[in-house]
């Protein structure tokens, strides 16, 4: 099977959802021919649908956000890129408004909001407390939207596929070290659905539940405790809204400790929201305190020293699971 | 273009409708059991360009949204309903005064003032790709006017030439905030030559002129050339919403000059003049205006309340494309 980047994945999503249906456009900062090196400009889908289609703007977050809401509300299907995942903030009013809408008005003549907020999270670059955020806990929080968050090429695509032709808005969000990685990726057309949940590494001792980056470091992490002899399952939800709550229950059921890694900051994080979910389930299957691994309470930073301390890293990971089992 | 008889007496009847409903609702709201009520008494005129536009235009509004749901054909039955928070009404008793009907062409109103601004421009560019000749038409307020969203959306909407008509209702007062201290400049219109769109004040209680600089820009924007910022000047005669302390900040006197310039009148002599009323006439529409505004009433007082067992169906729609 042929092998492509996260990027190539995702703008091989877009071309093909655009050419199937001609309400999906695409509109953002940096979709236009020039882009960023982390991130490649889609130029050929440029190239291919013109500017009606790809619209590139200036700095107008909240326009950005908004005006998806009313192009979906008449029957468009927009494609947002917000750029760095922290400018969900000066759009936030209008993203948190977009999930509220639709029951906010009763639903009234089945109402839809077909729409994408795609999102590049920019941790651990120095990029200080305004360019580097994970902002999960605040999407979850707010009701009505959903919430993607692919770690390979191919859930990438798959997901991307779903996103664009499911009738709400969902937030989409990649992070930018799992850009460049390569993967494989069918040639054929693939959708996948939301609210499955992956098993990407089996164990039988500790359930990590992780998500973006966290994937990464969480199963680098397991090799480190294999070696020790501690066998971890790692589970990556992809979605979580909805969350496949099930088959983290179904893993913790069989390993009695569970520890939760999201790059997003540890207070009221999605962290919270799992471990709550998972005890008010099966509490007396917890053999040990469910543990948190995120962006310590605090401003991200930006020396690396300090990055080091505040945000998760494989170490930490590693001790939280050893926590479980003390 | 002038203005088509038919266009004029349907205008007048809607004026006359959505005044009848607006006292009701203004009654209504000493009963303790309707939403918050923000009344539009006095700026009634704003049917006018509403009136102009086609069935498949789109259209959004602010809180005071009577002459918007009017205009466009709701009924006063499901309007009165969703003030009482009942499942007959608009929008199921969801959304009070954030009503919804996507098949008017009104697609709901956000709770953040200034929040339409980004939302049209999104319906412009549904209309501009869709290339079926629709325009948006935008209302606000002299008050949320004063948002940045105002400066993201005039600015793309004009780089873009998106077909909206932006129309400021400037009554003078951001709630309990006059002009003076709101704005730093005295006409409003004037911000539009920094977007490089043309821009008009007219008499927003004369109907006729409001009217035909509606229409001036709704065929300009019909035509691909671009959106338009109308300024329409014109005065509240109640509150920012009943029970707010009015007299706080504005005088007895001030209400007493402009309501000399009550838009009804004015119209009503215009369309005696021009022979297309009579006295009777105008009677006999207020009449009607009442009894449907005494049967809506009924009808919400018998309407059930929502079932709260269906609120979670309404979050997300099901998917299929």
């Amino acid at each position: 099977m042929r092998e492509i980047n996260t990027v190539q994945a995702i703008h091989e999503a877009i071309a093909e959802e655009m050419r199937r249906d001609e309400r999906v456009y695409l509109i953002g900062e940096t979709v236009g021919p020039a882009g960023l090196d982390m991130k490649p400009p889609p130029t050929a889908i440029w190239q291919e649908f013109g500017e009606s289609r790809v619209r590139e703007t200036g700095i107008i977050e909240a326009t950005l956000a908004a005006s998806a809401t009313g192009a979906a509300l008449t029957g468009m299907r927009p494609i947002v890129d917000l750029f760095f995942a922290d400018f969900l903030f000066p759009a936030w009013s209008e993203i948190y408004q977009a999930g509220l809408w639709r029951a906010g008005h009763g639903a009234v003549e089945d109402m839809k909001i077909p729409l994408v907020y795609w999102a590049s999270i920019i941790g651990y670059g120095g990029g200080g407390f305004s360019h580097s955020r994970a902002p999960i806990g605040n999407v979850l929080h707010g009701p009505g939207l959903k919430l993607v968050i692919p770690t390979t090429p191919y859930d990438a695509k798959g997901l991307l596929k779903t996103a664009i032709r499911d009738d709400n808005p969902v937030v989409f969000l990649v992070h930018r070290f799992h850009y460049p990685v390569k993967g494989s990726v069918p040639e054929e057309e693939y959708l996948i659905p939301f609210g499955e949940a992956v098993v990407r590494k089996e164990g039988k001792d500790v359930t990590v539940v992780a998500d973006g980056y966290q994937v990464t470091l969480s199963l680098e992490a397991a090799e480190d405790l294999a070696k020790e002899g501690i066998s971890v399952e790692v589970i990556d939800p992809r979605t979580l809204e909805p969350l496949d709550i099930d088959t983290i229950v179904a893993s913790v059921k069989k390993t009695g400790r569970l520890v939760v890694v999201d790059e997003d900051y540890i207070r009221c994080g999605p962290h919270t929201e799992i471990a709550f979910q998972v005890q008010e389930r099966i509490f007396k299957s917890l053999k040990a305190p469910v543990q948190r691994v995120g962006n310590l309470n605090m401003p991200i930073p930006l020396a690396k020293v300090l990055l080091d301390a505040a945000l998760p890293t494989k170490d930490k990971i590693v001790a939280a699971v050893k926590k479980t089992l003390a | 273009m002038a203005l088509s008889n038919e266009v004029l007496l349907r205008i007048y009847r809607d004026i006359i409708r959505q005044r009848a409903l607006d006292y009701q609702l203004v009654k209504g709201s000493k009963s303790g059991k309707m939403v918050m009520w923000h009344s539009g008494l006095g700026e009634d005129a704003i049917v006018a360009p509403v009136a102009l536009l086609r069935p498949e235009d789109y259209v959004t509004y602010t809180h005071r949204g009577t002459y918007v749901w009017i205009a466009r054909g709701m009924s006063m039955k499901e309007i009165i309903a969703e003030m009482y928070g009942k499942a007959t009404g608009a929008v199921g008793g969801y959304g009070g005064t954030h009503i919804a009907k996507p098949s008017l062409g009104i697609f709901g109103r956000s709770g953040m003032q200034g929040g339409h601004f980004p939302l049209a421009v999104g319906m412009g560019i549904s209309a501009q790709m869709k290339g079926k000749g629709q325009v948006v038409m935008m209302f606000f307020g002299d008050g949320c006017g004063t948002k940045g969203h105002l400066h993201e959306a005039f600015n793309f909407a004009s780089i873009w030439k998106l077909p909206i008509i932006w129309i400021c209702e400037n009554n003078g007062q951001s709630q309990n905030v006059k002009l003076d201290k709101t704005w730093a400049i005295k006409n409003i219109a004037k911000i539009a030559e920094n977007y490089a769109m043309p821009g008009k004040t007219v008499d927003g209680n004369d109907v006729i002129a409001v009217a035909e600089a509606a229409n001036e820009f709704i065929e300009r924007a019909r035509k691909g050339e671009g959106p338009a910022l109308l300024e329409m000047v014109t005065y509240r005669w109640r509150g920012h919403y009943e029970g707010d302390p009015m007299w706080d900040y504005r005088t007895r006197e001030e209400l007493k000059e402009w309501q000399k310039k009550d838009p009804v009148p004015r119209f009503e002599k215009v369309l005696l003049d021009r022979g297309l009323l009579s006295q009777e006439d105008i009677l006999k529409i207020r009449k009607e205006a009442d009894d449907e505004v005494d049967e809506a009433q009924r009808f919400s007082d018998e309407s059930p309340d929502p079932n709260p067992e269906e609120m979670f169906t309404k979050v997300y729609a099901s998917s299929h494309t």
